[in-house]
């Protein structure tokens, strides 16, 4: 049987989440802006055709901004969570196999066992409901393997229905013969560069058709085997199997740049404490030990004219923990080692290397007495639930508690439409 | 904990309440057997991906809402006749209810004070989502 699989892609994610509960933004420009209201990191469409680059730093394209009445907004990430997981749970619906979630708003579904003829009205149901029930609109693209449904679903933003299917081979040329090489999922334009600039080259590679026909030793010659799977997928040969269950990954880091820049050792701890407690968080959630933590600190490298300063540290733990107090603990002496007066710290992070998981035994080489850490675990235990039950940071940490200096500016923070209780929308 | 199917309205268990079978001394609890704890959350929530909570500012449906009401609305149901609907009317959201007269459907305040809409191809007037729900504090703060 010829596998299906449908890319469902939500179409202006951040900026769509905020529409969703505010009916005033209709129509009107809208974009969100990076942590620390530092760049423009999503558009709905108004906006890109007001010619607002990608990545723009705010105070770039704020002059057009204002101008245009583009309405900002600080990213607002317990409201983009909340709607990301109601989007991925509203999609398992339509499938007995587990999804393969790409990112915050991707997911790939298998639909092999819908019959051709009705898979675009299958996509047609999935979109309907997606924008019904999560208020949501998406994109989706349909094809026999993850690359031709990733490039069927870049045709279909282009389309008023916003779906595609990409099965015929001749139309599947036609498209490829117009897309620029660099424009395949997984070549950038580093590897494209080496495709078009290679002596032995079998024609000059440009568009994605031309990598498609290339040879595959001379495909594999100058991307190895992962390139070469690439171009099978174009083939139609499935080489990239759905991973449904997302690897888990292999370090953790929670890393910001400061509201204002940091000058301070007292302020440097605080924040280096409350990131700790953050990445603590995930660890756990993960049902990991980190065994090695690490902590670096940076100043501003766009302000030239002040001197310039980054630092890191790590250290192994004596024992693999999860247990913020230990965590935070290390992390306060690490920033004391890599603070230097004298310098504006612009940004910091904690990372924790060589997870292991957390498979609840306990190891002989713990150095902790066994009822201790069951201790530790328990209270760890407490803080996450409370924390999911009634909103993160209801419980937290003496040290953690400190009205922040180095709080990341978001000075277009929308509500937390639902997630919190005191932010519910207002119905009239 | 006790897992629980979300069709399902029976008792649910949300965190293990007290262990009695540790207490040392004493007769157990006849109860042992059969402790179990309400989840409301589950007990009013049937689509948890697609039911919002909203906030009551205005007075188009006193007195069955009041102002300062929370209403759980669910859009994952078709409105059917006299069901309290969310409507996105311009730039906000507003509490109607949704009544069919013929093939014509109206949205109706059950406060006179405000005025019906006549559902048209025309009218700028979606219905967002079905109050399931209303949870009211009449307990002064």
């Amino acid at each position: 049987m010829q596998q299906t699989l449908a890319l469902i892609d939500a179409d202006g994610f951040y900026c769509s989440c905020e529409a969703a509960f505010a009916p005033d933004l209709r129509g009107k420009p809208v974009a969100v802006l990076s942590n620390n209201d530092g760049n423009v990191i999503s558009r709905n469409q108004a906006t890109k055709r007001l010619g607002i680059p990608m990545g723009a730093p705010l105070h770039q394209v704020l002059p057009l901004i204002e101008q245009q009445g583009v309405q900002l907004f600080s990213a607002n990430l317990s409201l983009y969570g909340d709607l990301s997981a109601r989007f991925m749970q509203t999609l398992s619906q339509f499938s007995p196999q587990p999804l393969e979630i790409y990112s915050i708003d991707e997911a790939w579904l298998d639909c092999s066992a819908i019959p051709h003829a009705d898979q675009l009205s299958f996509a047609e149901d999935i979109r309907q409901t997606v924008n019904r029930w999560v208020g949501l609109p998406v994109s989706i693209g349909l094809g026999a393997t993850k690359v031709l449904s990733k490039v069927a679903m870049e045709t279909a933003k282009q389309r008023a229905d916003g779906i595609y299917a990409l099965y015929d081979e001749d139309e599947i040329d036609a498209i490829l013969a117009e897309m620029a090489v660099d424009e395949v999922w997984g070549i950038n334009i580093r590897l494209a560069a080496r495709l078009a600039g290679t002596k032995r080259s079998p024609g000059p590679v440009r568009s994605a058709l031309d990598f498609k026909r290339a040879p595959d030793p001379w495909i594999r010659q100058q991307l190895g085997i992962v390139g070469l799977r690439l171009a099978y997928e174009l083939r139609g040969i499935s080489c990239l199997p759905l991973s449904q269950a997302p690897p888990k990954r292999k370090q953790l880091m929670h890393s910001r740049a400061f509201g204002q820049d940091i000058v301070s050792l007292a302020d440097l701890t605080d924040a280096i404490t409350h990131y700790t407690v953050q990445v603590a968080e995930r660890l756990r959630r993960q049902q990991a030990l980190a065994n090695v933590l690490g902590v670096f600190l940076g100043t501003n490298g766009f302000k030239k004219e002040q001197p310039q300063d980054a630092r890191s540290a790590t250290v192994h733990l004596s024992a693999p923990t999860n247990h913020t107090p230990t965590l935070m603990a290390v992390a306060q002496r690490l920033a004391r080692r890599v603070y230097q007066p004298g310098f504006a710290y612009h940004r910091a992070g904690v990372y924790l290397l060589e997870l292991a998981p957390d498979t609840h035994q306990q190891l002989p080489l713990f150095d902790l007495p066994p009822e201790m850490i069951e201790r530790q675990r328990a209270t760890m235990a407490l803080v996450d639930t409370v924390n999911a039950e009634l909103g993160r940071g209801t419980l937290t940490f003496a040290s953690a508690l400190k009205e922040p200096a180095w709080k990341p500016k978001q000075a277009y923070l929308s509500k937390r439409y639902t997630t919190r209780m005191d932010e519910l929308p207002w119905v009239w | 904990m006790t897992t629980h199917s979300p069709q399902s309205d029976g008792p649910v268990t949300l965190a293990s309440p007290a262990d009695f079978s540790r207490l040392s001394t004493g007769w157990p609890s006849p109860a042992e057997q059969h402790l179990e704890s309400l989840n409301l959350h589950r007990a009013l929530i049937t689509h948890p991906s697609a039911t919002y909570l909203l906030r009551v500012a205005g007075t188009s449906m006193t007195p069955r809402v009041q102002p300062g009401d929370i209403v759980i609305v669910d859009r994952s149901l078709p409105a059917r006749h006299n069901d309290v609907v969310v409507v996105i009317s311009g730039p906000d959201f507003a509490l109607k209810r949704y009544q069919r007269q013929g093939l014509d459907i109206l949205l109706v305040p059950d406060n006179p004070l405000f005025d019906a809409i006549e559902l048209t191809a025309d009218t700028e007037v979606v219905v967002w989502g079905v109050v399931t729900y209303v949870i009211a504090q009449p307990r002064v703060r």
